[in-house]
């Protein structure tokens, strides 16, 4: 989601994961939520937010996959119960090319295309939507509010008191600091409710560990961290595990099934991830898809596009990137330069250079196995126009545009390719040494 | 939840960008000489973020967000006629996206696309003065842009204060310190070149989203300085 403001809302309700580590899972037995006008203003908020999140553009729109995550996501809710009040289960795909997923209180999950690009296989879809499934079913949400709203009384009066204007960041940071039990509650709900629909449940112990992936600097300097630090994480959920009957001698996991499905989802969210400054993901993604399915042209197109994507940086952080001066030096950069000028600061270093040498090689390659495969793919001429440029080989660019424009005739990029078609031209006849007389 | 502690600082960090700072016009240096021409206009739908600050904390008001992106538009296009130009404030509407998912999502790409530069034009504006801003040519794939000279894009944060949380801060903090108000940017980028041409901030008081007449003497005033060209190289 791109807009803050709804943003905002949106965290709130759903890093409603603090409360209530006394609240038992949700059970037939256990007295039903009782809703106050609080709750009911919370409930309205999200059926505005989810109108928000649509009219927006945000979601994939993709009917086979939202079918998809929708049948793994019902395979995992408890069977043969009615829908809890207030509940209407709505499973979308967010395009965020953030690994994240969460789910509102009127029984909306959103899973972002960051996130199936990211998993593995159906099992680990399964527990993720197991995981956001219990804050719905335990109410998370609505309890987490009116414990915000008590403690945000509080913080004015503390606030008005000490006559300071304390920022509502620092208040919510000191006041509000999330304990992490409820998204425990939630993970050891999601085992059961994983191996309940037979699906392997040691997968979400793999799913953790690649949402840990290494791939990106941690720029990120937050106050506190709503999920329980990952090795507590694998060690109470290895516990759960191994206290767990399984229901099958063969669990399922489901990975073909699941690129299958999500094969296409990946590919998109790669553009996505470069935009982002994730380009380290993007290549690490392509990757993966060139490995699953070496025989797709389209496959060796998107890698081209994330090695260039990937400029002038090394395919894994460099120890120096790593380190707390350097990351706090890119913060600096990061704020201070456009994208453009950071790319091109990178670029001026002798590290960048030779890095993108090494990209822009390993891109080339990529774009020509594609058009090796599929020479009427359009996208990897483009691709090719595109390297050529940055190398300011103009003829060679203008030789791929031009092939670009006439495969693709109808594309949406026709005006642009065209500019930048006929700059490649004329540098190209300038290039040209004169004619002899 | 990760997000909510930055989230809310970037609110309160655009506020206070947008907020104090004086009414100012910020204009690409060829724009000003007259090398780019801008007379058809596109607005973009706006975004809008208005909080409500109550004793219980702030909440989003994404109705009442609905309503103030809906007036701005028509806002905007009249400041922008009286200045000459001509405005498409009719063909990204909410209706149009409702029918269009491509349109939906080229709109939502395009959006992405400028907050990426967003940030550090709201730092340094008088850097557009030098030229330094582009989204890059790649605006040039959106395709109702391709008859408009520039698109528009407006932002505006608002806040609304609870009648509790207004006699609570006088009571602590004295009178005058929690007014309603808005601030809005609004940007227009070539539509070819992706340059960041001309950027204007305007502030409104009073109850907005009742009535949104009041944001219309700021918007028009933030466009002082500015007048379209009187045709357009894009064709009819």
């Amino acid at each position: 989601m791109q807009r803050c403001c709804a943003t905002l809302g949106l965290s709130l309700i759903v890093s409603c994961g603090t409360v209530a580590a006394q609240q038992p899972p949700a059970a037939p037995s256990s007295p039903p939520f009782a809703f106050t006008n609080v709750d009911l203003d919370l409930l309205h908020q999200t059926n505005e937010i989810d109108q928000q999140i649509d009219s927006e553009g945000s979601l994939y729109t993709d009917s086979k996959l939202a079918d998809y995550v929708s049948a793994v996501g019902n395979d995992v809710l408890p069977q043969g119960l009615p829908d809890p009040l207030n509940v209407k289960w709505q499973f979308h795909v967010l395009r965020d090319p953030f690994p994240n997923a969460f789910a509102l209180p009127n029984g909306s999950i959103y899973v972002n295309t960051g996130l199936l690009a990211l998993l593995e296989n159906e099992a680990q879809l399964a527990s993720v939507l197991a995981h956001e499934e219990t804050h719905v079913l335990n109410r998370h949400a609505y309890l987490e509010n009116r414990k915000y709203r008590k403690k945000a009384l509080a913080g004015n009066i503390l606030s008005g008191v000490l006559g300071t204007n304390v920022p509502a960041v620092i208040l919510e940071s000191t006041l509000y600091g999330y304990s992490r039990e409820l998204e425990k509650e939630a993970d050891l709900h999601a085992v059961t409710a994983t191996n309940d629909a037979n699906y392997s449940t040691e997968e979400m112990i793999a799913a953790l560990k690649l949402l840990d992936s290494p791939h990106e600097v941690d720029l990120s300097q937050h106050f506190y961290q709503d999920h329980p630090r990952l090795k507590d994480r694998i060690g109470y959920l290895s516990d759960a595990i191994e206290d767990t009957h399984t229901r099958t001698p063969h669990p399922l996991v489901e990975e073909e099934r699941y690129f299958a499905a999500t094969e296409q989802v990946s590919r998109d969210n790669i553009p996505m991830d470069t935009n982002e400054g994730r380009q380290r993901t993007a290549v690490a993604t392509a990757q993966r898809l060139v490995k699953k399915d070496p025989k797709s042209a389209d496959n060796f197109r998107v890698l081209g596009d994330a090695l260039r994507g990937l400029g002038p940086r090394t395919p894994d952080p460099t120890p120096e990137e790593l380190s707390s001066r350097g990351k706090k030096d890119e913060r600096k950069s990061l704020w201070k330069l456009t994208p453009q000028e950071y790319e091109a600061s990178l670029m001026a270093s002798p590290a960048g250079k030779a890095a993108w040498d090494s990209n822009r090689k390993q891109s080339e390659d990529a774009y020509r196995k594609a058009v090796e495969i599929d020479p009427s793919l359009a996208a990897a001429h483009r691709g090719l126009g595109f390297l050529f440029e940055k190398e300011q080989l103009p003829a060679q660019c203008a030789v791929e545009f031009q092939k670009y424009l006439e495969l693709a005739p109808n594309a949406t990029d026709q005006a642009q390719i065209r500019r930048r078609l006929e700059t490649a031209q004329k540098q190209s006849a300038a290039n040209a040494p004169a004619p002899t007389p | 939840m990760k997000a909510s502690v930055s989230c809310l600082g970037s609110i309160l960090f655009s506020l206070a960008l947008v907020s104090p700072r004086a009414q100012g016009q910020f204009e690409h240096p060829d724009l000003k000489s007259g090398k780019v021409v801008v007379h058809k206009l596109l607005i973009l739908p706006p975004q809008v973020g208005i909080t409500k600050s109550g004793m219980k904390g702030n909440e989003g008001m994404p109705e009442e967000e609905g309503v103030v992106e809906n007036a701005l538009p028509s806002l905007i296009s009249k400041a922008l006629q009286a200045k000459g130009c001509a405005v498409f404030d009719d063909v990204v509407t909410p209706a149009a996206l409702s029918k269009n998912e491509e349109l939906k999502s080229s709109v939502a790409d395009i959006w992405g696309k400028f907050k990426t530069i967003e940030p550090h034009v709201a730092q340094k504006p008088k850097d557009i003065r030098t030229g330094r801003y582009t989204m890059g040519d790649d605006v040039a794939n959106f395709a109702p842009g391709a008859a408009v000279d520039a698109l528009v894009f407006a932002v505006a944060a608002g806040r609304l204060t609870t009648g509790g949380k207004k006699t609570f801060d006088a009571f602590v903090a004295g009178p005058g310190g929690r007014e309603d108000f808005i601030a809005m940017n609004i940007y227009l980028v070539d539509s070819q070149s992706g340059n960041v041409l001309l950027l204007t901030d305007a502030a409104a008081g009073g109850n907005f989203v009742a009535d949104p007449s009041h944001m219309a003497k700021p918007i028009g005033k933030s466009f002082k300085d500015f007048a379209c060209s009187q045709s357009s190289t894009k064709p009819k």
